[in-house]
């Protein structure tokens, strides 16, 4: 018998697929799951052979950027742990379990202020440290089913809200005022060494810091090598204006070089110098010596900048196609990627946005002796690059004087560990396009020169003090890539730190055993007064312990 | 403990209630357990606890030397002198005048807590009878010149009448609220949690924290409207800048923190610092901000989410088929303009969104100007206006096609949600949706779902009697 209390037709039209109790186990056929799961893939990335061109698409590919409800999820998950071992991993040593609890209770000011005033360049770090090794690698929920915490996701986050609050960096009107705060103080290369020296410099008190910059563009690598999906140029371009919020002075166009800027001419007038001009040369194996762009041929350094001045939204106008898509390079068919650092595989997905059809990613060694960090890895095989191991290149065959293929031959380890190169074993591959990315080095004896009197190693850079960044002359510091430790941007802006630190030291001449005493990031809002009165009592803050014990 | 408390930053401190050494108490253990209140969530962030802990088990000379060593160390910061003693004039008046001479700037009466000390006559069978808190208030203002508060207990039908009772006899103000009663757990064994002694008994305890938050703002609100000129203190549940400014808009002028630190340490003040600082700074300076919280802009996780639209005008979700015409219309909107013959409906790759609105002047308020500024508008549900009806609105740019929101709207709300059954965007029926905003409350993905005004005449379907006509209504 028919029921009396069914609903209308269109209600009970809207409740089709309101959930039932089951009442019999469900019979479909393998055939039409097979057919019907296709409707609801997210994953459809994982086996695609026809997927579309990402072609001059540079939007955020991080797998890490996070949503509000993302950064609070995760922000909640994160134990906030004793001695936080992820502190204890980042090279600024950033206190991120101070800076996740605040994202926990959204104040992300809080937040910024925290990673700010270890790492000025907090953003760019947020976005392209790599975590793994770093933070993350400690991180103690490594030790429960759920896994370690996405710090660099949540460093991105917090630091991007603050961004949006316009509110300008300022010195701490506390911080006692150095003894020679006219000192000129002179940094070489806007990039993040010096970006972050010269910030603590300004929040020490500094107030003749210059930098001088060789490009057009500030930021160093993030501006110039690491792409736009990746590092966009708004975050770098705000972070520089943390800097100039201090009040310290950048100018382009100047270099180091025997014919522009000397360290011997600088220390004419400077009572310190930093040097943090990067790698600037590539370097190259002898057989694409005679090789051009022209006939297919780049290197990472000729590669990378074109790619990252192309997409970044240099010239502020919105559309990418409207900028510079003439200055990207214009790839096609095969392309082949030589290294297997970060910067290959930044190359092989940039290859993608510029027009190849298929990126192959081709190393020496195994895929277990990658030194690229597994988040860059991960990306690049996502995008469907193939990725060849044990390969060395032996012969790049040209034809009407364009790249047609590569020969390589094997690479074999031998049983006590030596890599050999069997030219027995050789193998050709068909490539349209050939980029090398075996690193950078210094190179230019223009700039070698202009480094006089700096005592220099056997590869033209300058002998460093590790633990101070003090170069052979006592009033030159360096930092970043050209002075030999940092192997990522958030180690470069620690060299800028601790030489910023030094710089100071030795500028008041401080005792041997002084306590580094780093101002921390500061602006307005820490000016904003929180006390309060009630019974005629006054209280600094309303926040008080409730049932405390002794 | 205090004076670390005081290095890291905190105002001030109400002490761990003490008492006259004759009512000196024992605790029992287990005795401070873990909430229940947030599912089974096992840390960090408990949403819940639930303490069987009595007073403090120090003796009086402790407590008042303590408080004086303090006080020498840290003259700027506040010390309020928690005490508690039976309804016993003598023992108020020595206990109280003790408390003051020690260099206490403030006194806090606890006349609530919930469990153990009211079986002596103490606490809470003091507290909840406005006669008794009428008297003892009376003998403290006769016998002290500071300030002093009356802790508050929750568990009683209306707090403003203590409250009142407590500004009749004199006191400064109130602090609300003391631990709500409660029983958070019973295992399947029979025994509940904390099982004390070999025979595993319990005892109704004070839950605090998080979950206590509604009922603590409720009385502190409710207090505050009525007795304007009465001091509060704002307890329970204050984990962040952000729930403590909730209850200064409350008409707390100052907030007292415990469970907050149970869960983590005392540096948290620094946050709270920043964050109240932040939250005052920005205060109606950006358009379209919550506190710190910027807009949503259209995002799926996390990346900004650009609307598209099959051959018949469909939004396209972003998985299966739909995900992959999306993909073919974006490689063609980025292809270089030249190839592409316009520059028509090309998309950028820079996200533009900040937005630099001024509302409100550059005054940034202190925290007395925003003590009560809620007040106006908490009261009276005969005062709410039944002709101004919202809409929920969904954005199927942001949603995640979940159906939480058609479940809900389903089978606890008005049947006004339909589901597409190919991609799987719910979208509401303007004319059947009655506003009640269940479907925002479950959504998962924040702002995803708006309320916004009804523009449709708003006419209330009645049902007629005999037929089943009409959408089921869940609540009466």
């Amino acid at each position: 018998m028919a029921k009396v209390s069914v609903d209308l037709p269109d209600i009970e039209n809207i409740l089709l697929l309101n959930p039932r109790v089951h009442t019999h186990s469900s019979l479909v056929p393998s055939i039409s799951t097979k057919k019907n799961k296709a409707n609801w893939k997210r994953n459809i990335h994982q086996n695609c052979e026809g997927c579309y061109p990402l072609e001059n698409n540079f939007t955020d590919i991080k797998p890490t950027t996070l949503s509000e409800r993302g950064a609070l999820r995760e922000a909640a998950r994160c134990l906030k742990c004793a001695d936080a071992p992820c502190q204890k991993s980042c090279p600024t040593q950033i206190d991120i379990k101070s800076f996740i609890t605040s994202i926990a209770n959204k104040n992300y000011y809080g937040a910024a202020k925290a990673i700010f005033s270890d790492n000025p360049l907090g953003i760019s770090c947020g976005m392209v440290c790599p975590t793994s090794d770093l933070c993350v690698g400690g991180c103690n929920l490594h030790a429960t089913e759920e896994g370690p915490i996405n710090i660099g996701g949540l460093q991105q986050f917090a630091t991007e809200v603050f961004s949006k609050m316009n509110v300008k960096q300022t010195r701490d009107p506390r911080t006692p005022k150095p003894k020679d705060p006219n000192a000129k103080i002179v940094l070489l290369g806007a990039g993040p060494a010096s970006l972050s020296c010269a910030t603590f410099l300004g929040r020490l008190g500094y107030d003749n810091i210059i930098i001088y910059e060789k490009q057009k563009v500030l930021g160093g690598l993030s501006t110039t090598e690491i792409p736009q999906y990746r590092l966009p140029y708004a975050t770098v371009n705000f972070e520089i204006s943390l800097v100039q919020d201090l009040g310290v002075k950048i100018e382009t166009g100047r270099s180091l070089s025997v014919k522009d800027l000397t360290i011997e001419g600088l220390l004419k007038d400077s009572k310190a110098v930093f040097v943090g001009i990067g790698l600037p040369q590539p370097k190259i194996n002898t057989i694409f010596k005679n090789l051009t762009p022209e006939m297919g041929f780049y290197t990472s350094k000729s590669f990378l900048p074109k790619v990252a001045l192309g997409s970044k939204a240099v010239t502020e106008s919105g559309c990418p196609c409207k900028q510079n898509s003439n200055s990207l390079p214009k790839l096609y068919g095969n392309v082949i990627v030589l290294g297997a650092g970060d910067t290959a595989f930044d190359c092989a997905t940039s290859a993608f946005r510029c027009g190849a059809r298929k990126v192959f990613v081709v190393f020496r060694r195994g895929f277990t002796n990658i030194r690229a960090v597994p988040e860059e890895v991960s990306l690049a095989v996502q995008e469907k690059c193939e990725l060849l191991g044990f390969l060395s290149p032996h012969d790049v065959n040209v034809k009407d004087g364009r790249i047609a293929s590569v020969t390589f031959s094997r690479t074999e380890q031998t049983e006590d560990g030596k890599w050999v190169q069997d030219v027995d074993q050789l193998t050709t591959l068909k490539a349209n396009f050939l980029i090398s990315a075996f690193g950078s080095c210094l190179d230019d004896e223009d700039m070698i020169g202009a480094l006089k009197p700096l005592k220099l190693n056997d590869r033209h850079l300058p002998v460093v003090d590790t633990q101070t960044m003090q170069t052979s002359h006592s009033l030159v510091w360096c930092g970043g890539d050209v002075a030999g430790v940092a192997e990522t941007t958030v180690e470069s802006v620690n060299d800028g730190k601790t030489a910023a630190w030094f710089i100071h030291y030795s500028l008041e001449g401080l005792p041997r055993d002084s306590k580094p005493m780093l101002p921390l990031f500061h602006t307005d809002i820490d000016e904003v007064d929180l006390s309060v009165e009630i019974c005629d009592v006054k209280f600094e803050n309303p926040f008080g312990l409730a049932s405390a014990p002794p | 403990m205090i004076r670390r408390a005081f290095e890291q930053g905190w105002g001030f401190v109400v002490t761990k209630t003490f008492c006259l050494d004759k009512d000196h108490i024992t605790n029992v253990s287990p005795r401070i357990v873990r909430g229940t209140t947030a599912g089974n969530n096992y840390g960090p962030q408990q949403g819940s606890f639930l303490n069987i802990e009595l007073i403090s088990e120090k003796c009086t000379d402790y407590w008042l030397t303590g408080i004086k060593e303090l006080k020498k160390d840290f003259p700027t910061k506040v010390i309020i002198a928690s005490i508690m003693c039976g309804y016993i004039e003598e023992d108020w008046r020595e206990l109280a005048k003790k408390a003051e001479d020690s260099g206490a700037d403030m006194l806090e009466l606890n006349l609530s807590c919930p469990h153990g000390m009211g079986e002596s006559g103490m606490g809470l069978a003091c507290g909840q009878k406005p006669e008794l808190v009428r008297e003892i208030s009376r003998w403290v203002r006769d016998t002290v010149k500071v300030p002093f508060f009356i802790k508050l207990t929750p568990n009683i039908t209306n707090i403003v009448d203590i409250a009142k009772a407590a500004y009749e006899g004199g006191a400064s103000g109130g602090a609300a609220i003391n631990t709500v009663s409660g029983l958070m757990k019973v295992k399947p064994d029979a025994t509940a949690w904390p099982a004390v002694g070999i025979d595993k008994r319990t005892t109704y305890g004070g839950v605090s924290g998080n979950a206590t938050r509604p009922i603590g703002l409720r009385a502190v609100s409710s207090i505050a409207a009525t007795l304007p000129d009465f001091a509060l203190l704002g307890i329970g549940g204050i984990e962040s800048a952000e729930t403590a400014f909730e209850y200064l808009q409350c008409g707390a002028s100052a907030v007292q923190i415990c469970s907050a630190v149970q869960n983590q340490d005392f540096t948290l003040i620094n946050d709270y610092c920043t964050g109240l600082k932040a939250i005052l700074y920005l205060d109606g300076k950006l358009a379209g901000w919550e506190g710190q919280s910027p807009p949503t802009p259209k995002h799926q996780k996390g990346k900004i989410s650009v609307p598209l639209y099959d051959e018949n005008g469909k939004k396209l979700p972003p998985f299966g088929p739909y995900q992959k015409k999306r993909e073919e219309q974006l490689s063609k909107l980025y292809k270089p303009c030249k190839e592409n013959g316009g520059s028509d409906g090309h998309i950028s790759n820079q996200n533009n969104d900040v937005d630099t609105n001024n509302v409100n002047g550059g005054q940034i308020p202190k925290v007395k100007d925003i003590v009560g500024r809620a007040l106006p508008r908490i009261g009276a549900y005969k005062k709410l206006d039944n002709t101004k009806q919202v809409i929920a609105l969904i954005d199927d740019d942001m949603c995640i096609n979940c159906g939480k929101c058609y479940m809900t709207c389903n089978d606890s709300g008005y049947q006004a949600i339909n589901f597409d059954p190919e991609t799987h965007i719910p979208k509401v029926n303007e004319e059947d949706c009655t506003g009640c905003t269940l479907c925002l409350s479950v959504c998962p993905i924040i702002d995803c779902i708006t309320m916004i005004p009804k523009t449709i005449p708003h006419v209330v379907k009645r049902g007629k009697p005999g037929r089943h006509h009409q959408r089921s209504t869940p609540f009466s």
